[in-house]
């Protein structure tokens, strides 16, 4: 009994003393999707600079950011979102979820990368690939396109991330549709193509990591996500992945990044922003992260050899249209497609 | 009778708690999910929904009859035969009970998902044998087996007890086989043990969000419909489906109480019971012995898995898993982090709080329900236990409904804060806490109220001195239901925690989702601890200082 005691009371010291073990730095809140590799390097890169504020950042889907943002509207914890889709802050600058802040290099970046009133900024662009496993395919005998991706050769093979809780896959999806709004003038084109892809789709991965390990399969050595997430895995991880380039032409999603509106902690949230978007910032996230900079103003010498050599088509897409209609595309496809074609 | 102060103040707190909490936020999902009614046309002309009901209907009901077979059958091998070690046998056997949901997803999809490690051991070792790998379906059913047939087991083993020898013994003498005096004596003896364990598991598995939200793949789940709805941004979908998955629980609890009822006075035994019989001299066979050897791995495999996990570096799950040297660099790369206390503080305290507010509440409505029968009493009792059958996934959305801006019971937003967790554990567990002091109020003797009133002791002494003290064992044991509940509790939290208010089932979600298997490992060995050390030392100490 003496002992079950002393046992009690010491786990009651440890959690009272870890209680009180509370520091005085001030806390920004990021939410981001982009990953723990890339926020642990920047928050410790900014803390050495920074010793008095803490960076603490939650890494999620940019769909649950966003859904996130919208619940704490009232009682925002974030101070700063890093990272999704500009369709999302499109979104999000509609229902009025954003500061206005305009950053030092606000004139170094293509004016299609920003808002129009400053809300947010794009950071990266973000092209999306047919990314496969190189053990079982090579960039011949992998598709390069998305039609090749419908036919009967890939049957079985293909595994995706859930695309509802994916901003990289929701983007990919809404595009198709919306190609065929713009060429077809009709939506069912698309959603034709897209029941096609659920027919040769093998699983859905409920996170991007069980998409990683499905792809280092032999059973599912295909895939759609972005080209950065593809080489930074392989080389952090070994995962046997290379990628091809959607032909004739490619979505290339900007990845743009706000402050939250009427958060805690605005003024350091805009020192780590500034921070992260310098030149250097980017050109280190471009090396080690094989992240496309928006800025313009990037030194060549500064630049990775991969940025140098990248060629790829931009496919034109009405983002706008793609940010208004997304949700209830999505919404139809999960409703109307997913799943369905098992039997057939 | 003349209310005093502390009754009427209890009384108070009561209905704030069941108007503000339970009855407020019911109104407003209610109202989210019919504000178009254009829209509930299209939903309801949309086979996704029927698929998904269709789903977690037949999982709740698979769920219910497979724990039923493994729990009963195991009651009976643990009660009728010679078994070495028995009483060790037995709290292993228990161990899934108090593993929180969110381990034991992780655990099982590291050993049998195309990743996990008995994949890898057979591909590696035993390549001749072709293993597939658990998914889908299988695993969410494996999964739920693995957590539910203890209560099959746990209620099964009580009746048993108080089973009379001689009956059974009368069976077998009479000539009865031992299979047909299962069938005619033992079962239809554990009939009110089974409905009851049936209760908890039917409910349990409805609600189950955990394994379908890992291993759900194509197939739609009512909670994970709601969750996808909801991050989709369709609201009034993730209500209407909530509305759908309550009203469905809700239905399947009346109709499992009318089960329970029909057959309640079958038990009644007088006097001493013998409870040895002929039956107890039997030796486990062969086939038997397989069984519970290969039963102790099911239990133990997903456990030894984490704990293996934790004690190999980053990634290895990628290379050869048995390649890897055994280190302790997850351990001392936890510890040596920043704030690594504070996910386990923020349950730790979360938990505390859920139960001391169930202490609280629950108490003082169960001796509210047990006094005398008015209007009133039967109000409190329906509502305060209604939210057993709302499961966590419609809690949170709740929730986030009513409490993300001005309101009258809270005034401001509560969404965000740290409070709106607990309150969530709180809404959920109150029933949980307030049905376990009930079993204990009534083996209760009231006399012992009235002697003590017409000793001239005040009812603030008695309530101190008599019932508080009588009822502690079936107290503690609520509070203790409702601690390793709020401790590894994920369904609701992973729609409302926030970066301060990460708790370790979160922690161990996300690093599931960033691919550190081994940190991952490391919090669910230490929420595991945490929770079996605290069922042991409570036990231990109510076996104690309280010999009942």
């Amino acid at each position: 009994m003496k002992i079950i005691n002393a046992l009690i009371l010491f786990f009651t010291f440890i959690f009272i003393y870890a209680g009180c073990v509370n520091s005085d730095r001030r806390a920004v809140v990021i939410y981001s999707p982009h990953g723990k590799e890339l926020l642990t390097e920047f928050e410790k890169r900014f803390e050495e600079k920074h010793p008095e504020i803490d960076i603490q950042w939650l890494d999620m889907g940019s769909q649950e950011v966003y859904d996130r943002i919208r619940n704490e509207k009232n009682n925002p914890q974030a101070d700063l979102w890093w990272g999704s889709p500009s369709t999302l802050f499109m979104k999000a600058e509609k229902e009025d979820l954003l500061s206005e802040y305009k950053p030092s290099w606000s004139d170094k970046v293509s004016e299609y990368h920003k808002s129009k009133y400053d809300k947010w900024y794009g950071t990266f662009l973000t092209p999306e690939v047919i990314a496969f496993n190189k053990n079982v395919l090579n960039k011949e005998t992998a598709p390069d396109s998305f039609d090749e991706l419908l036919t009967d050769n890939w049957k079985g093979k293909i595994v995706i991330r859930n695309p509802m809780a994916s901003g990289t896959m929701r983007i990919i999806y809404s595009s198709v549709i919306e190609n065929s709004v713009k060429n077809n003038g009709n939506e069912e084109a698309g959603f034709e193509k897209l029941k096609q892809l659920d027919r040769n789709t093998n699983s859905y991965a409920a996170d991007p990591t069980q998409m990683y390990l499905k792809l280092s399969s032999a059973e599912t050595p295909v895939t759609l996500w972005n080209m950065p997430d593809i080489l930074l895995q392989s080389a952090l991880y070994n995962y046997p992945f290379d990628y091809n380039f959607l032909t004739p032409s490619t979505v290339v999603v900007i990845d743009g990044i706000a402050l939250v509106k009427n958060s805690k902690n605005q003024e350091d949230a805009k020192l780590f922003y500034e921070f992260i978007t310098s030149v250097e910032s980017m050109a280190y996230q471009a090396n080690k992260f094989y992240r496309i900079p928006s800025r313009l103003d990037i030194d060549e010498n500064l630049k990775p050899e991969w940025l140098k050599k990248l060629t790829y088509n931009e496919m034109k897409i009405d983002w706008n249209l793609l940010s208004e209609k997304e949700s209830e595309w999505m919404k139809k496809w999960d409703m109307d497609i997913k799943g369905k074609s098992k039997s057939n | 009778m003349k209310k005093n102060l502390f009754q009427i103040l209890s009384l108070i707190l009561i209905f704030y708690f069941i108007i503000g909490f339970i009855l407020f936020p019911i109104y407003n999902l209610s109202l989210e999910s019919f504000i178009n009614l254009n829209n509930i046309i299209l939903y309801l002309s949309n086979p996704n929904i029927y698929e998904a009901v269709l789903n977690s209907l037949t999982l709740s009901i698979l769920s219910v009859i497979i724990s039923l077979i493994l729990g009963v059958y195991l009651a009976y091998l643990v009660h009728f035969y010679k078994i070495k070690l028995k009483s060790l046998l037995t709290s292993f056997l228990l161990i899934p009970i108090a593993t929180p949901p969110i381990i034991g997803t992780v655990a099982f999809l590291y050993l049998v998902s195309d990743n996990g490690l008995m994949f890898k051991f057979f591909n590696n070792y035993l390549s001749f044998i072709k293993l597939n790998p658990v998914q889908g379906w299988y695993a969410i059913l494996l999964i739920h087996l693995y957590s539910f047939y203890p209560f099959f087991f746990l209620f099964a083993s009580a009746s048993l007890k108080k089973l009379d020898g001689n009956i059974t013994d009368a069976s077998i003498t009479l000539g009865a086989s031992k299979f047909r005096t299962f069938f005619k004596i033992i079962l239809p003896f554990l009939y009110p043990a089974i409905v009851s364990s049936s209760i908890i598991v039917f409910m349990a598995s409805m609600a189950s969000f955990s394994a379908p939200f890992i291993f759900a793949d194509n197939s739609r789940f009512l909670t994970t419909e709601i969750y996808n709805s909801k991050i989709n941004g369709d609201i009034q979908l993730s209500s209407f489906l909530s509305v759908i998955l309550t009203v469905l629980s809700l239905v399947g609890l009346y109709i499992f109480t009318k089960f329970r009822n029909l057959n309640e006075n079958t038990n009644t035994i007088k006097g001493t019971v013998r409870v040895l019989s002929e039956l107890s001299k039997n030796k486990l066979g062969i086939l038997n012995k397989l069984f519970l050897s290969i039963l102790v791995l099911f239990i133990t495999l997903p456990l030894l898995t984490l704990l293996y996990l934790s004690f190999i570096p980053e990634g290895a799950l990628l290379r050869n898993v048995f390649n890897e040297s055994m280190t302790l660099q997850n351990y001392t790369k936890l510890f040596s982090e920043e704030g690594i206390y504070k996910p386990f503080l923020n349950s730790f305290y979360m938990a505390l709080i859920t139960v001391i507010i169930c202490l609280f509440l629950g108490t003082i409505s169960s001796l509210t329900i047990s006094g005398k029968k008015s209007f009133l009493n039967k109000f409190i009792e329906v509502f305060i236990s209604l939210p057993y059958g709302i499961p966590g996934t419609v809690i949170a959305i709740m929730l986030i409904l009513s409490f993300n801006s001005f309101n009258i019971f809270t005034f401001s937003s509560l969404i965000g804060t740290f409070l709106i967790l607990p309150i969530a554990y709180t809404i959920r567990n109150v029933p949980v806490f307030t049905q376990s002091v009930l079993t204990g109020i009534k083996n209760f003797d009231t006399n012992l109220n009235e002697a003590s009133y017409s000793l001239g002791a005040s009812k603030i002494k008695t309530f101190f001195k008599i019932t508080f003290p009588l009822l502690l064992p079936s107290i503690i044991n609520g509070s203790l239901l409702v601690f390793i509940n709020s401790m590894g509790e994920f369904v609701s939290t992973i729609l409302l925690y926030t970066y301060n208010t990460r708790t370790v089932s979160i922690e161990i979600y996300s690093q599931l989702r960033m691919y550190n298997t081994g940190i991952g490992a490391v919090y669910g060995v230490l929420l595991f601890l945490i929770v079996i050390l605290t069922v042991y030392l409570s036990r231990k100490y109510i076996n104690e200082r309280i010999s009942v």
